[in-house]
C-alpha cells in the first residue's frame, strides 16, 4: 500500500510554513475574540498562551507518529497497519470525513461573511459554483500548486494584519486587562477548549508529511509557524481587548474587522471591504489543502483517483451549501466541528501516539529476541 | 494543458468580476446624515440625502418621516424614495433632546448591528429638535456639515476625541458613561455649545465648551484646546483674562483605595502657549511667567475637582472612574460603584509650563 513519492511532487522542509499557517488561519481570526471571552473574560489571553503550548505538544506527537518508521508515513496507511482491514478502513474513512467537514465548514463562514458584509441579497449559487471551480483548479494542480497557492495567501494575509497593529495604537486601552487574574483556572481551560478551534488545520501535516523532502528537517519550521500563528493570534486578542471595551465586545460578531473598519486612508474609507476581498485567496487556499488532504486520503485508502472524489466533494459542497443557510444552522455547523476537532486533536493523534510507541516497542522487543 | 489552464483561469476572473451588484451614486440614495426626535409616543426620523446633478454640486434633500420606533423608519423612508437607500456613507446622526433624555438605547443598538455603518461616524445631540439644526445646514449645501465641525472641533478645538466606537466603547463598557457633543443655534447659525453627558442611554447634563476642555485633558492629549484662565493682580478688584494654548498634555491616574468609597489621584502635565494677556504681565521676565504657571496650575486643580463633583451630583462617569477602580480591584461591582460614587475622592495635582509666549513684545 505503500507509494513513494517521486522528488518532483515534494517540497522543501521550509515550505511546510505556508500550507501549515494557511490551514490554521482562517476566517476564525476575524471572530474568535468575541466566543474566546465569553468564559474568562478578559483573562482570555492566558488561554491562548496555554493553547498554544498544547498544540506544540500535540505538534511534537504528529512528527513521532509519522516518523515511525524510516520513510516518511501518513496516517491513512498507519491506520491500516495498526488496525487491520476493518477497523482501518473506518478510521480512515471517518478521518477523511472529518477533513472533507472541516473543508465545508471554511466554505460556508466565508460565504456568509460575504453575504453580510458585501451583498445581503445576493444568491450564493453562483458565487458559490464560482469558488468550486477555482478550488477544483487548484487542487488538481497537486500539492505543489496548492502549496504555491499557500504562499500567496500567507503574504496576502500579512499585508492585511500588520498595518493593522500599527494603525490601531492610539485607540488602546491598555487599563483595560487589568485585574491581570479575576477568573477562575475552570474559565480560563473553557476559553482554552473554545480557543482549540482557531488552531485546528496543523493536522492536515499527518497526510502531507511524506511529501517533504527530508521530513525530520521540517519539524523546527513547523513549530516555528505554530509559535508564530500563537503569537498572532495573541496580538490579535490584546488588541481586540485594549480596543473594546468587555461589554462592547460582547456585542461585535467580527471584532477584527470592526477594529479595521475604524481606519480611513486616502481614496479608500473602508478598509474592510479591501481585507475582506484578500482573505478570499486565503479561505480559497485553506479549503484546497483540506480537500487536497481528503482527496489524498481517499485514494491512499480506497483506491479511488482524485480527480472523482474531488468532484463528488465539490458537488456535495455546493448543494449543502445552498441548503444551509440561516446563521444559526451555520453557527450550529461550525460548532460541531469545532467539537469533533478537539477530540480528534486531543483524543485520536495522543491514542495515536501511544498505539505507535506500543507497536514499535513491541517490534523492538520481538527484534531483541530474534537476534538473541 | 498549460494553454488550457490559462483560458481556465481567465475565463474563472471574468465570472468573479460578474458577482458584484452594481450601484452608480446617481441610482442609489445615499443617507448622509440621520436626526431622531421624539414625537409623541412615536419619533420622527429626518434623513438628508444628497443629489448629486452636476459635478461639484449638490442639493440637499430632506426626508422626514413618522414612525413608531426607530426600526420601522428605513421601510417609510423607502416608501418616499425612487432609488435603493444606502447607509454606507451615513456619517452623522443627530438626536433631538426630548428623544435623547427618553433614551437612545435602541438607535445605538441599531447602529451597531448594521455592517456598512462606519465606526468614524459621529453622533450629537441638540437642544432642541435635531429636525431644526437640520435644517440649518440645508442652506449649508453640505450633508456633512455637523460631522466636519465635529471633527473640526476635535482637532483644533475642546472637544475630546470621540466617534461611533468611542460611543460604543462608554456606552457598552462598565464603568464609564456617554458623552456626546452638544449643539445649539446661536443667530441661526450652529454652534457646539459644550458636551451632553449621558447616563446609561439617557441624557443627564449638558456641560459647556469650557468643561468640555477639561474632560479632553482627562481624557487624551488636549493638543490645540485653549481655555480663557482668570488671574487677578495684586490690587485689583476684578479679575483679568488671558487665553491659554493647549499645545499637549498627558494625565497619569492612579487608584490609592479601591474602596468603598475609592479614592484616586489624577496627575496632570501640561504644556501651554500663553500669548494674550493683561498689558501688567510681563511675557518676558522669568519671575511672571512662573507666577502665571502658579495661577494657571491652581486654576486647573480647582476647576477639574469642580468637574468631578459636577459628574459626581449628575450621577455621570465620563472619565471612566468606575473602569479604572475596576482595572485595580480583584472583584468590582458596576452598581456597587455606582452606590458609592458620590463619596469618590479625587485628589488633583497639575503642573503647567508655559513653552510659546507671543512673537512680539
Amino acid at each position: 500500500m505503500r507509494n513513494e513519492i517521486s522528488e518532483e511532487y515534494r517540497i522543501s522542509p521550509y515550505f511546510i510554513i505556508f500550507p501549515l499557517y494557511v490551514s490554521m488561519v482562517g476566517v476564525g481570526v476575524l471572530t474568535f475574540q468575541r466566543t474566546l471571552i465569553e468564559h474568562a473574560g478578559y483573562n482570555a489571553w492566558i488561554s491562548v498562551i496555554l493553547t498554544g503550548i498544547s498544540i506544540h505538544l500535540i505538534l511534537w506527537m504528529i512528527y513521532k507518529i509519522t516518523s515511525f518508521n524510516r520513510v516518511g508515513q501518513e496516517i491513512i496507511t498507519l491506520n491500516h497497519t495498526l488496525f487491520g482491514s476493518v477497523f482501518g478502513h473506518l478510521l480512515n474513512a471517518a478521518v477523511v470525513l472529518y477533513f472533507v467537514y472541516g473543508a465545508f465548514v471554511k466554505f460556508k463562514v466565508y460565504i456568509e461573511l460575504i453575504e453580510v458584509w458585501f451583498f445581503t441579497g445576493m444568491n450564493i449559487l453562483p458565487l458559490s459554483i464560482v469558488m468550486v471551480l477555482l478550488i477544483y483548479y487548484a487542487v488538481s494542480g497537486g500539492f505543489r500548486s496548492v502549496t504555491g497557492l499557500c504562499v500567496w495567501a500567507t503574504f496576502l494575509s500579512f499585508a492585511s494584519i500588520i498595518p493593522q497593529v500599527g494603525l490601531a495604537l492610539p485607540y488602546m486601552h491598555p487599563l483595560n486587562l487589568l485585574p491581570l487574574l479575576n477568573h477562575s483556572a475552570t474559565d480560563i481551560f473553557l476559553s482554552s477548549k473554545s480557543m482549540v478551534f482557531e488552531f485546528l488545520g496543523f493536522e492536515t501535516l499527518l497526510f502531507f508529511y511524506p511529501f517533504i523532502k527530508t521530513p525530520a528537517k521540517s519539524q523546527k519550521w513547523a513549530h516555528m509557524i505554530v509559535m508564530f500563528v500563537t503569537l498572532l493570534y495573541l496580538i490579535l486578542l490584546l488588541m481586540a481587548l485594549m480596543f473594546f471595551s468587555e461589554g462592547e465586545l460582547r456585542h461585535s460578531i467580527w471584532p477584527t474587522i470592526d477594529m479595521i473598519s475604524i481606519f480611513e486612508v486616502p481614496l479608500l474609507q473602508r478598509l474592510e471591504y479591501f481585507f475582506i476581498s484578500l482573505w478570499f485567496i486565503k479561505t480559497i487556499a485553506g479549503i484546497c489543502i483540506y480537500l487536497w488532504v481528503a482527496c489524498r486520503g481517499i485514494k491512499t485508502a480506497f483506491r479511488m483517483r482524485q480527480r472523482h472524489s474531488l468532484i463528488g466533494i465539490l458537488i456535495a459542497m455546493v448543494t449543502l451549501n445552498y441548503f444551509i443557510a440561516d446563521h444559526r444552522s451555520v453557527e450550529r455547523v461550525s460548532e460541531l466541528y469545532s467539537t469533533v476537532g478537539f477530540y480528534f486533536i486531543y483524543a485520536y493523534i495522543p491514542f495515536m501516539f501511544v498505539c505507535v510507541l506500543i507497536s514499535r516497542r513491541r517490534a523492538r522487543h520481538f527484534g531483541n529476541r530474534g537476534s538473541a | 494543458m498549460n494553454v488550457r489552464k490559462t483560458f481556465l483561469l481567465i475565463l474563472l476572473s471574468t465570472l468573479i468580476s460578474a458577482c458584484g451588484n452594481q450601484s452608480i451614486v446617481n441610482d442609489i440614495k445615499l443617507v448622509q446624515t440621520v436626526g431622531y426626535d421624539a414625537v409623541g409616543d412615536g419619533m420622527r426620523n429626518a434623513s438628508i440625502i444628497a443629489n448629486y446633478e452636476e459635478t461639484g454640486k449638490s442639493k440637499l434633500e430632506f426626508y422626514v418621516t413618522e414612525s413608531n420606533t426607530v426600526y420601522d423608519s428605513l421601510p417609510r423612508l423607502q416608501t418616499k424614495l425612487d432609488f435603493p437607500i444606502e447607509h454606507g456613507q451615513m456619517r452623522m446622526a443627530l438626536f433631538g433632546e426630548t428623544y435623547a433624555r427618553r433614551g437612545i438605547g435602541i438607535a445605538i443598538s441599531t447602529l451597531i448591528r448594521h455592517p456598512v455603518i462606519s465606526y468614524r461616524m459621529h453622533m450629537g445631540v441638540a437642544d432642541r429638535d435635531a429636525l431644526d439644526i437640520l435644517n440649518v445646514t440645508e442652506s449649508k449645501r453640505d450633508p456633512y456639515f455637523l460631522f466636519d465641525m465635529i471633527e473640526n472641533n476635535i482637532r483644533r478645538g475642546n472637544l475630546p476625541v470621540m466617534n461611533l466606537h468611542v460611543a460604543f466603547f462608554n456606552f457598552f463598557g462598565e464603568g464609564r458613561d456617554v458623552f456626546l457633543p452638544y449643539f445649539t443655534m446661536e443667530r441661526g447659525e450652529i454652534k457646539i455649545d459644550g458636551l451632553a453627558l449621558f447616563k446609561g442611554d439617557k441624557f443627564k447634563t449638558a456641560i459647556s465648551i469650557r468643561d468640555a476642555f477639561l474632560l479632553k485633558m482627562l481624557l487624551n492629549n488636549s493638543k490645540n484646546g485653549s481655555i480663557m484662565v482668570p488671574i487677578k493682580g495684586s490690587n485689583q478688584e476684578r479679575a483679568d483674562f488671558f487665553l491659554m494654548n493647549s499645545l499637549g498634555s498627558k494625565s497619569t491616574f492612579k487608584v490609592i483605595r479601591t474602596g468603598p468609597p475609592a479614592s484616586v489621584s489624577i496627575r496632570l502635565k501640561l504644556k501651554a502657549q500663553v500669548r494674550d494677556t493683561p498689558t501688567w504681565i510681563d511675557l518676558t521676565s522669568e519671575q511672571q511667567l512662573a507666577s502665571l504657571e502658579k495661577t494657571m496650575e491652581a486654576y486647573f486643580e480647582e476647576e477639574i475637582q469642580r468637574f468631578v463633583s459636577l459628574c459626581k451630583i449628575n450621577n455621570v462617569d465620563p472619565v471612566g472612574f468606575g473602569d479604572l477602580v475596576r482595572s485595580k480591584s480583584y472583584k468590582w461591582d458596576a452598581r456597587d460603584f455606582e452606590n458609592h460614587y458620590g463619596a469618590l475622592k479625587a485628589t488633583v495635582s497639575v503642573k503647567v509650563t508655559i513653552v510659546q509666549t507671543s512673537a512680539g513684545q
